[in-house]
């Protein structure tokens, strides 16, 4: 039998080679667009799924500058910070958009605060050394436990540690810079900042990969171009009036912050329960709005469900194309093989091992296809990946070239043939 | 006498339906795109001026009009919105018309600009605020009262549907960061250059939010339309080469009988004609019954058009490899013969 492969692929290597290649590239298509479409399913699911936290969102309700000057307004809004963190009825992420004054910046303009909308002039700070440049730079503070839901992965560099979100002003806060820094600065490089109102090192201790992103309230923040600093715990008691004001206005960033809630905590039970944390710590009412989607996220997310439909309904008909071709394609071929088929059965072949090698051909083929398929793939995106679509493809078509050889690979269907030939040879 | 093929139309009409599908794909991923992006093309620039934010302004902006260097262009002043998508956008243009889909009414005319008139082009977002007075809809914008021309949508859910366009010089002064936009990249470059020798302006390469930038619709989408291509190119070759193994042997005998080549290819190619053309007609009569009907969601961005061009291009490409086979053949066949007749000679 396997003689009567190998001398029938050579009798029509151009008919077995197209055939071939024609299934390797339609195997490919399909799992390369399966992929593609599962990949937009995730990143929907992404878009929709609780982790997005836009459920919730804090923000302090009226002005703070009473805490300012009571000397245990700091304490308070500390006590609320750590009830926030430590609730069992939310998960509680800390992200906030405070942009941060670099001195002498010198770096290209689309990094500064304002710079779309084209307010992105300098000022001039007080320093101990007199008046300084300074330009104020796109930056985010972040909690820790942001890194695990959002899409802040690492060009190079480190995350930050715990230690990290443990501020003492002896060493200099590390920062993980967006992708779009990595020409302008490197690891270990040191900015000078002020950080409403305190003066602060930066030490660069990463970069972003290209469009990192988080999910901030009605829109996704890109980071390429933003600074990323730990949102740090204050561990040094404020030895004077300004250290007070800087740290009452960082906490009062800590504690506008997203919620997730827990399995049984309702939405409408949040404002109550976030205004009794406020209370039992002393301080006013805090805002607490629901952000299901916002017109941009429905956009994206609506979107993308027309084209991941849009990417099915093409593989479909990519499938439909491929199998009434190759069934085609399939039996032509077996036609154009009836006097083969002939000889061998008058050379003492059975029609069964016949039947038998038809059908090795096409699993052969079949199967070099679905290998071709999912080695191209893997090269492609980098991963390996299987569409179930594949396998569901490959048996349907076995299955339907088993019956055409049943149906066509008989006796009484070669003979009939082989009558129809010599009849129009006459 | 003409012999249809029909593994031939078949092909054909099975090409058609991918072409017309993945065009289909394409022409609303690019829709999506420019929606997402408040509809600017992605060459147009976005630049930050003074020059037409003082009282002069409006004089500036008629000189910039009347001696535009371009024969299609618009001029967004997006000072009002948010980061150019929602709010009061600023408009001036001059046959342009690749706005948002408009749902009633019409877009800005060369009438509307310089002859002291209020009109908007309201988002579908905005009816809301805009209230009728003698049959007309009128809209209060920026402290004073416009004639709503036009409602667009541009896509369920967008961003850019909370938009309002308005007749940029009915606003004095105007505003300091715009866009300028054009059909196509090398007009608005040249535009750019000439403005910056009149006016002072300064380039803004403001970050994108499309949503290619979220999905990379761009780097899978070329990834796909590569393979597919093969795809069609492989189901191309495949017809040819069924074709020619049915019309090989009447070729050589063709050939034999000493018909001239002008004639076997007439016979060859009347049958493949014939055939491609049942299959156009096939797809043709299939887009009347079945794609236009499907006019909702991706099928708006269906285009009969299109897919017969790119259709008509693969017709071609088949037809040439088929051509460049057949007179391969016929090349090949008068060697083999005047060595056959060699080797006779020889004999002799």
């Amino acid at each position: 039998m396997k003689r009567m492969f190998i001398l029938n692929f050579c009798s029509n290597p151009v008919k077995s080679v197209l055939m071939l290649i024609f299934l390797m590239i339609s195997f490919s298509v399909l799992n390369t667009a399966m992929y593609i479409n599962d990949k937009y399913g995730e990143m929907t699911q992404e878009l929709r799924s609780d982790t997005a936290l836009v459920d919730v969102c804090i923000d302090i309700y009226s002005g703070f500058g009473d805490l300012y000057k009571d000397e245990g307004g700091l304490n308070r809004l500390k006590m609320m910070y750590k009830k926030l963190a430590s609730s069992d009825l939310f998960r509680y992420y800390e992200i906030y958009t405070q942009f941060m004054y670099v001195l002498n910046y010198d770096g290209p303009p689309e990094f500064k605060y304002g710079y779309d909308a084209g307010y992105d002039e300098d000022n001039l700070l007080d320093t101990p050394k007199g008046k300084v440049r300074a330009s104020r730079i796109n930056c985010v503070q972040v909690s820790k436990n942001c890194f695990d839901i959002y899409n802040m992965k690492l060009l190079n560099g480190r995350y930050f540690s715990d230690k990290d979100y443990l501020y003492t002003s002896e060493k200099p806060l590390p920062v993980i810079m967006g992708y779009e820094y990595r020409d302008y600065y490197k690891i270990g490089d040191v900015l000078k900042g002020d950080y409403i109102a305190k003066k602060l090192d930066l030490e660069i201790v990463g970069f972003l990969k290209k469009d990192s992103h988080i999910r901030k309230g009605e829109a996704l923040l890109y980071l390429d171009r933003y600074i990323v600093m730990p949102i740090f715990e204050c561990t040094e008691e404020p030895s004077d009036l300004d250290e007070r004001v800087f740290q009452v206005r960082h906490y009062a960033n800590k504690t506008s912050g997203y919620l997730k809630l827990m399995k049984g905590t309702v939405i409408g039970e949040v404002p109550g329960i976030i205004n009794s944390i406020s209370a039992s710590c002393g301080l006013d009412n805090y805002s607490v709005w629901h952000i299901p989607y916002s017109l941009k996220v429905d956009f994206l997310t609506l979107s993308n469900e027309y084209m991941a439909a849009g990417l099915k309904y093409l593989g479909y008909i990519l499938m439909a194309v491929f199998f009434i071709l190759f069934i085609i394609l399939f039996i032509k071929s077996v036609r154009a093989q009836t006097k083969i088929f002939a000889a061998y059965i008058i050379s003492g072949a059975s029609l069964k091992s016949i039947q038998h090698y038809l059908l090795l051909e096409i699993s052969i083929f079949i199967l070099t296809a679905n290998i071709v398929g999912v080695l191209v793939t893997t090269a492609i995106f980098r991963l390996p990946y299987y569409s179930i679509y594949l396998l569901f493809v490959s048996i349907l078509l076995l299955g339907i070239i088993a019956l055409i050889i049943v149906r066509t690979a008989n006796s009484g269907s070669i003979s009939q043939l082989l009558l129809e030939e010599n009849k129009n040879v006459d | 006498m003409v012999k249809i093929n029909w593994f031939v139309c078949l092909c054909g009409i099975l090409m058609f339906t991918l072409i017309a599908a993945l065009n289909t794909y394409i022409n609303y991923l690019g829709e999506i795109e420019r929606v997402s992006e408040g509809f600017y093309n992605n060459f147009s620039v976005r630049f930050k001026s003074d020059s037409f934010s003082d009282t002069e302004g409006l004089s500036k902006l008629k000189d910039l009009y009347d001696n535009v260097n371009m024969k299609k262009f618009v001029l967004y002043d997006i000072t009002d919105t948010n980061n150019g998508l929602g709010g009061f956008v600023g408009v001036l243009s001059k046959n342009y018309s690749d706005f948002p889909k408009l749902q009633a009414g019409r877009y800005f005319k060369e009438d509307d600009f310089f002859h002291g008139s209020r009109v908007a082009v309201i988002g579908s977002n905005f009816i809301n605020r805009a209230y009728f007075n003698n049959n007309e809809r009128y809209v209060d914008l920026l402290g004073a009262t416009y004639k709503v021309i036009g409602i667009f949508q541009a896509y369920k859910g967008a961003s850019i549907n909370s938009a309002v366009y308005y007749n940029l010089d009915s606003k004095n002064p105007g505003g300091k960061i715009f866009i300028l936009d054009a059909r196509d990249v090398k007009s608005v470059a040249r535009q750019i250059s000439i403005m910056e020798n009149s006016i002072k302006l300064q380039k803004i390469n403001a970050s994108s939010n499309s949503i290619n930038r979220f999905f990379h619709y761009d780097r899978y989408t070329y990834i796909l339309l590569v393979f597919i291509i093969m795809f069609i190119l492989a189901l191309s070759s495949i017809k040819v080469y069924f074709v020619l193994r049915l019309q090989k042997d009447f070729i050589l005998v063709f050939n034999l009988l000493g018909l001239r080549i002008k004639e076997i290819l007439y016979k060859c190619f009347l049958n493949f004609f014939c055939s491609e053309a049942i299959s156009i007609l096939a797809f043709l009569i299939l887009n009347t019954m079945v794609m236009q009907t499907l006019s909702s969601g991706m099928w708006e961005y269906y285009s009969i058009s299109q897919t017969l061009f790119y259709g008509l291009i693969m017709i071609i490409f088949t037809i040439l490899l088929e051509l460049t086979l057949v007179l391969h053949f016929l090349k090949r066949d008068k060697e083999t013969t005047g060595e056959k007749i060699n080797e006779k000679n020889v004999y002799t």
